[in-house]
């Protein structure tokens, strides 16, 4: 997954906004090749109900994403997948987060267990949820910063 | 009772060769094909989702089918509401859909209600029947046949689709099942969203959810597949690319006990389409209108806010086009303040609604204005025929 410093500094602000609930994101930019360019993260409120268990469980709402399709179509972007934290846990995807995904997709998540790039970790998300695929972990490259 | 119970239902001679192909399914076979005969399906809107809907679920064998719709069949309705044709024009839809159903499928029962669904009747109408399609076109319905349907535990076809967009789901497919007011908890603010008459939608759009929703009507009488519950498919027609996002049902929602008065939650006024913000703002009629641009129009400027491809459509003479968007973004706000210096400002644009809107924006910018009721539409009709109504 390619990303640029400015992107980084966002996506690791956005994902410990609300410490120490799980935080999370809409990742959007393009395929390039074999590789993931992202190049917006689109913030979102965790809206899991009952709000008690957001320690620990993230939702986004479907109207963001639905907005989010949207203003990625009139750009010639594409949601990529999703971000959130794991602020007490490591930054492998759980069995909920498996569950809960549509795959095939991009999911980063941030531990709250680590400091800086090392917290962050990029997973590609299979295209079903109860198949014998495991999520494969994809190597985050930062880029040198443009204009 | 989903599947339904098939105990007494048999196939004639003509049905088994009417619907040989799906016998031979092993997922169908004649049990599911029995199912479909016993299973009752209501189409609320027999329009652009409705046409495609009716027509494959009547062709699939559905034993009784229900339509809801108190509209007449419109010349531009014939771009995409394909059950529909040239000489129905003016006549009910509902009589159109159901003709060309028993020239489908003369077995099946069509039970017709001419009438809008309402807070009123909903329940009586929804209740004899196993599943509701969703293919109506405006907020305070879909909130209507959502509520219902929890409250008779039925499940709900959801389909929707705007300009090259569509979306399609199974709401309500069990008690732990999501429904619409999980995916919009609030109605968007009136007027937000524009209709299919005033954003457009490209006629095989709704070709395509419909027979979704018809896909997904027919696996859950016949309890075959996977079915949308629980995910929103959305299509992206132009890219012609398909994505899902998954949908939860929200524990804190607030229950659905009764039905409410649904145009007062989506703050609609009851209005025409394209009305429901120009209650606020000053207006003329196209009579008037056609009064003063007959005589010294040397005091006033006639702004035409819709976009560039209606106005090839037709124009009302003198009028400047405008398009609402760069009022409401505020790149033309100061041309438009130069246009009126020391004029009187009239805005249109096709039904009244986005004039309405583009005043509201420029009173913001201090620039007062007068909408034409009714727009360019009430101009064909009333004043010039020959602007071709659209």
């Amino acid at each position: 997954m390619l990303l640029d410093g400015h992107c980084l500094i966002i996506l690791e602000r956005t994902l410990r906004a609300n410490h120490p609930e799980e935080n999370c994101a809409l990742l959007i930019g393009r395929h390039q090749g074999t590789a993931l360019h992202l190049q917006q993260i689109w913030p979102c409120c965790n809206c899991w109900e009952p709000a008690e268990e957001r320690l620990r469980r993230f939702c986004l709402d479907p109207r963001e994403q639905l907005l989010a399709e949207k203003w990625c179509r009139a750009r010639q972007l594409q949601v990529l997948g999703a971000a959130h934290s794991h602020p007490g846990s490591a930054a492998t995807p759980s069995a909920t987060d498996r569950a809960l995904c549509v795959g095939p997709t991009l999911m980063v998540i941030r531990t709250g267990l680590e400091k800086g790039v090392a917290a962050l970790r990029c997973w590609w998300m299979p295209a079903d949820a109860c198949s014998l695929d495991q999520p494969r972990e994809l190597r985050l490259k930062l880029l040198p910063q443009t204009g | 009772m989903l599947p339904p119970d098939t105990t007494g239902i048999e196939l004639s001679p003509d049905e088994v060769a009417r619907f040989a192909r799906h016998l031979i399914l092993p997922e169908v076979g004649m049990e599911g094909q029995k199912r479909l005969k016993a299973s009752s399906v209501l189409c609320v809107g027999t329009g652009g989702l409705g046409s495609p809907l009716l027509l494959y679920l009547a062709a699939a064998g559905v034993g009784r089918i229900g339509i809801v719709d108190f509209d007449v069949v419109d010349h531009s309705n014939l771009q995409r509401q394909v059950i529909h044709g040239t000489s129905w024009v003016g006549k009910p839809k509902i009589e159109s859909a159901k003709a060309r159903i028993l020239e489908i499928n003369p077995h099946c029962q069509v039970d017709l209600y001419e009438t809008a669904l309402s807070s009123e009747n909903a329940l009586d109408i929804v209740h004899p029947y196993d599943i509701v399609c969703d293919g109506t076109d405006n907020f305070p319905t879909r909130y209507l046949v959502n509520d219902a349907c929890v409250l008779l535990g039925k499940p709900n076809v959801y389909g929707s689709i705007f300009r090259f967009e569509g979306q399609a789901t199974v709401f309500n497919l069990d008690a732990e099942s999501p429904n619409y007011r999980d995916l919009f908890p609030e109605p968007p603010p009136p007027g937000m969203v524009p209709s299919c008459a005033e954003g457009g939608v490209v006629g095989v759009l709704p070709g395509i959810i419909g027979v979704i929703q018809a896909t997904e009507a027919v696996k859950i009488i016949t309890g075959i597949g996977t079915t949308l519950s629980g995910r929103l498919l959305l299509f992206d027609a132009l890219g012609m690319k398909f994505r899902e996002l998954k949908l939860r049902p929200n524990p804190e929602r607030p229950v659905i006990d009764k039905l409410i008065d649904y145009q007062e939650f989506c703050g609609v006024g009851g209005t025409a389409p394209g009305q429901e913000e120009a209650g606020d703002v000053e207006s003329i009629s196209v009579t008037e209108l056609k009064t003063l641009l007959g005589g010294d129009t040397s005091g006033l400027v006639l702004i035409d806010v819709r976009n560039p491809p209606e106005a090839e459509i037709g124009v009302i003479p003198g009028a400047t086009l405008i398009p609402l968007d760069q009022i409401e973004n505020g790149t033309a706000v100061d041309r438009i303040r130069e246009l009126a210096a020391g004029k009187t400002l009239y805005a249109h644009c096709k039904l009244g609604g986005r004039s309405a809107k583009a005043l509201i924006a420029l009173k913001r910018h201090g620039i007062e204005g007068i909408n034409v009721a009714g727009g360019i539409d009430a101009w064909s009709r009333e004043v010039d025929d020959s602007v071709p109504r659209y």
